[in-house]
């Protein structure tokens, strides 16, 4: 069953060293690395990488940041609270269409939420997904489908330290921050570690929400490596050029999880 | 003294808690309130959607859903049975074959066996955008492009490694001493798998099936490059809809409101079970 997975990938790698279009009646032609070489020489796809390293960066440490906040939150004060907590987690339960479609409704020029919000306190309305704003907007929609995730998992491992170790701590006159601080936030790294692997592996591989608010666009602004893998494949018919780009992504993510499993052993706190 | 300071640390206390109230209710309203307006508009009246003065009071409608289902230019029937057949016969057959596959580990344990369960979690770890350009190769030389069997054979593919990796966990939990017992009470082998073992992972299976049912039911990254008009499924169909003029917002927000509703709906009954399998699986793996 592994190989069913593996052929196409290693099929893959074989593509990407081919120049291989799908228009005309040109053979595919043996390149070697060449497309490589055009992935980071050419601006175009160099900022694809470049953007797409962006977008991982903030959108997993908002995540990471926030999805810790509010798990404090809902410890210290709700640990209890279930209905409140499956509500937060609402965003992680629909996939990623679903969320595409929610804020196109409420992203849109003419008519959505956003752009009344903006008039009721007086300001013109906005193109979210033109020129300049597309980029924070989707990088905003990511956060907003993606933490609860954080929460999760944060949060129940916060409920597995045991209590009486921030009673000690606070008999020790810890105040709350150096709680947080010196007792949980050490106690709950491999639960960190963890979110961090998880969200930047789907960080990286964002496309089909990215897909239907913009297509990639406008221009290029909102084209990460997942779009960029489809537009120059199956809109420009680049196979060659769309292995080679979706090699980098299988190479990003392996690193990631090779990282992860190489930390796994070593800490055998896990 | 000490009663003073008493009564304001205990202020303080509350003040503190009504604040965690209001950050709290900030919150939820921020998660809930988008998936509600999706709700709301697929039910809103079709001259109130997106108007400039939004309101939250209207008579619901079921026309958007009517016409939807109906046989009309907007319906979306052929691309809702695409969607089930694909989506149910690759759960079956994934799930499947991997209580057979994850049986067999759980049993007969073979020699790195630990190994194999890295490396399916590993497989599972790869992002599916790598096998877009070979299956789309595949799937045009071949003739299966803008198939069911273009889209379904993938689907059991991806989702074997994780539902065995689950399964066996599961299959782990349960004491051998009952099969050794149905065996004794003279059920064959095979007997015993069927009628003892198999109800009683029944839970696990469950989870397991969701699991696959949503990957496949959600997927639009396969189902993009695979499908052109015959065995479009929803996902990429609702990625065309923002092509055409003037996208009829009612009508997609009631397509929505149907991939959503199973999703959400499965999920929160085997809720409980996934997270053991997943723990279960880790443990055991």
């Amino acid at each position: 069953m592994v190989v069913v997975l593996l052929i196409p990938i290693a099929n893959n790698a074989w593509i990407s060293l081919h120049e291989w279009s799908l228009v005309g009646d040109e053979a595919p032609r043996f390149i070697g690395l060449d497309n490589y070489v055009e992935i980071l020489q050419t601006p175009r796809w160099r900022n694809t990488l470049l953007r797409t390293g962006l977008y991982v960066v903030l959108t997993v440490s908002a995540q990471v940041l926030l999805g810790f906040l509010i798990a404090l939150l809902l410890h210290r004060h709700f640990p209890n609270a279930k209905v409140a907590r499956m509500l937060l987690l609402m965003p992680m339960m629909i996939s990623e269409v679903v969320v595409g479609n929610i804020w196109r409704l409420l992203l849109n020029f003419n008519g959505g939420l956003f752009n009344w919000f903006l008039g009721l306190v007086g300001i013109d309305p906005v193109f979210w997904l033109g020129p300049g704003r597309a980029f924070w907007s989707v990088v905003a929609v990511d956060i907003w489908q993606n933490t609860p995730f954080v929460t999760l998992v944060l949060f129940a491992a916060m409920q597995t330290l045991p209590s009486e170790l921030l009673e000690a701590a606070s008999i020790d006159g810890a105040r709350r921050w150096q709680q947080v601080r010196s007792v949980i936030m050490p106690m709950i790294q491999p639960a960190f570690l963890l979110v961090l692997m998880f969200q930047t592996m789907f960080a990286i591989r964002s496309f089909s929400t990215i897909w239907l608010l913009t297509e990639g666009g406008p221009g290029n602004e909102t084209s990460l490596l997942a779009i960029d893998v489809f537009r120059a494949a199956l809109q420009s018919y680049d196979v060659g050029l769309g292995a080679a780009l979706s090699w980098c992504l299988l190479l990003l993510s392996l690193g990631i999880t090779i990282l992860y499993i190489r930390w796994l052993k070593r800490d055998p706190l896990v | 003294m000490t009663h003073s300071s008493d009564t304001t640390r205990r202020r303080r206390l509350n003040v503190g808690r009504i604040w965690a109230f209001v950050v709290l209710a900030a919150l939820i309203f921020i998660a809930v309130f988008p998936i509600l307006w999706l709700v709301l508009t697929s039910v809103m009246p079709s001259n109130l959607i997106m108007r400039s003065d939004p309101t939250l009071f209207f008579t619901p409608t079921l026309e958007h859903f009517r016409e939807i289902f109906g046989s009309g230019r907007e319906a979306i029937t052929t691309y809702l049975v695409n969607s089930i057949i694909v989506t149910l016969v690759s759960t079956i057959c994934a799930v499947f074959l991997a209580v057979l596959a994850a049986y067999g580990i759980a049993r007969i344990r073979p020699r790195g066996h630990a190994q194999l369960s890295l490396l399916i979690l590993t497989s599972r770890m790869l992002p599916p955008v790598g096998l877009v350009v070979p299956l789309y190769l595949i799937a045009s030389q071949s003739g299966l492009l803008d198939t069911h069997l273009a889209l379904i054979l993938p689907y059991i593919a991806i989702n074997i490694p994780l539902a065995t990796w689950m399964l066996q966990g599961f299959f782990m939990d349960l004491p051998k001493e009952l099969e050794e017992a149905a065996m004794i009470d003279g059920c064959g082998q095979v007997a015993a798998f069927f009628r003892v073992m198999l109800p009683l992972a029944g839970p696990g299976i469950a989870a397991v099936s969701v699991f696959c049912f949503v990957l496949a039911w959600n997927d639009m990254v396969l189902a993009l490059p695979l499908t052109l008009r015959e065995a479009v499924t929803l996902p990429p169909f609702m990625s065309q809809v923002r092509q055409e003029e003037g996208v009829a917002w009612g009508q997609l927000g009631a397509t929505t409101v149907v991939v959503m509703a199973p999703v959400v709906t499965f999920t929160l009954a085997v809720q409980r079970w996934i997270v053991s399998g997943l723990t279960a699986g880790a443990a055991k793996g």
